[in-house]
C-alpha cells in the first residue's frame, strides 16, 4: 500500500517539476544559443511640449517563452512594457520633462518575469 | 554461536545499508544537485565544506537502517529530508541567484529568482519524506 503510493507521489513530484522548470530552462536555452538576437531592446524620446516627452519602448524578442512584466529602466526611470511575446513589443508612455533626468536617454537595466515566475533583473554596464 | 554470528551479520548489514544511504543522500543533495544547477545556471554554486554534511548524512542514514522496526525511525526520516532541502536551500541562496551573462559584446550582471522552483522542490521533497517516514510501520510489519 504504501511503495505504490510513495512511488506515485515521486512520479507526479518529477512531472510536477519538470513542467514547473522546463520554462526557465528553455528560456535559458534559448537566450544562450542565440546571444546577440535573442532580445534587442530601445528607447526614444519625443518633446510633446515643454513639460512632457513621448518615450517609446521597443522590445524585439525572439524567443518563444512569454515574458511577464516587462520594465526598462532608462535613467534612472522604469517604463513598464507589460507582456512581451515573440515579435516587436512597443509601448509608448509620457513622461514629465524632468524625469529622465538631464542627459541623454540610455537604458541601465531590464526585468522580467520569464513565463510569469522567474523573476530576471539584467543590469547593463 | 550460529544465532550470534547471525545477529552480528545483521547489523553489520544494516550498518553498511545505513552508511551507503548516507553517502548516497551526500552525493545527490551536495554534489550531483549543485553541479547540476551551477551548469544550468551558469552560476558558481555549492556548500563550500562537504565534512559535517558527510557526516550528518551518514550518522542519519545508519541511525534509519538501524532503528528501521522502532518508531524512532519516523523523526530521523524526516530530518534527513528536511537535511537535504535545506542544503539545496542554501546552495540556492534561497533562489536568488547573481551571474554574468554575455549578451550584445558587453557582460551584464543579472540576477535571478528561481524561489517558485525551489519552494515546489522543498515542499514535494517534504511530501515524500512524510509518507517515507511511515515505512516504519512496513518494516515493523515484515519482523
Amino acid at each position: 500500500m504504501l511503495a505504490p503510493a510513495k512511488l506515485g507521489i515521486a512520479a507526479v513530484s518529477a512531472l510536477l517539476v519538470i513542467a514547473l522548470f522546463s520554462p526557465l530552462l528553455v528560456f535559458l536555452m534559448e537566450a544562450q544559443g542565440n546571444p546577440e538576437e535573442y532580445m534587442y531592446v530601445k528607447a526614444a524620446a519625443r518633446p510633446l511640449n515643454r513639460t512632457h516627452v513621448e518615450v517609446t519602448v521597443a522590445v524585439l524578442y525572439s524567443g518563444t517563452v512569454p515574458l511577464r512584466d516587462f520594465a526598462v529602466t532608462i535613467n534612472e526611470r522604469e517604463v513598464a512594457v507589460g507582456d512581451v511575446s515573440r515579435g516587436n513589443n512597443t509601448r509608448t508612455v509620457v513622461l514629465g520633462v524632468g524625469d529622465l533626468g538631464s542627459g541623454p536617454l540610455r537604458i541601465t537595466a531590464l526585468s522580467y518575469r520569464v513565463a510569469g515566475l522567474y523573476y530576471i533583473k539584467a543590469y547593463m554596464g | 554461536m550460529r544465532g550470534v554470528r547471525r545477529t552480528l551479520l545483521s547489523i553489520i548489514k544494516k550498518v553498511l545499508g545505513g552508511v551507503l544511504t548516507g553517502l548516497a543522500y551526500y552525493l545527490v543533495y551536495v554534489v550531483l544537485l549543485p553541479q547540476v544547477l551551477s551548469a544550468v545556471f551558469r552560476a558558481p554554486l555549492g556548500v563550500g565544506y562537504a565534512a559535517p554534511f558527510i557526516a550528518l548524512f551518514v550518522a542519519l542514514g545508519t541511525a534509519e537502517s538501524v532503528l528501521r522496526s522502532h518508531p524512532v525511525s519516523i523523526p530521523l526520516r524526516v530530518i534527513s529530508k528536511l537535511l537535504g532541502a535545506l542544503i539545496l536551500y542554501v546552495v540556492l541562496n534561497g533562489g536568488r541567484l547573481e551571474m554574468e551573462v554575455t549578451g550584445g559584446g558587453a557582460v551584464l550582471r543579472t540576477e535571478l529568482d528561481v524561489s517558485p522552483l525551489l519552494h515546489a522542490v522543498i515542499l514535494l521533497s517534504l511530501l515524500y519524506g512524510s509518507m517515507d517516514a511511515f515505512s516504519y510501520y512496513t518494516a515493523r510489519d515484515s519482523t
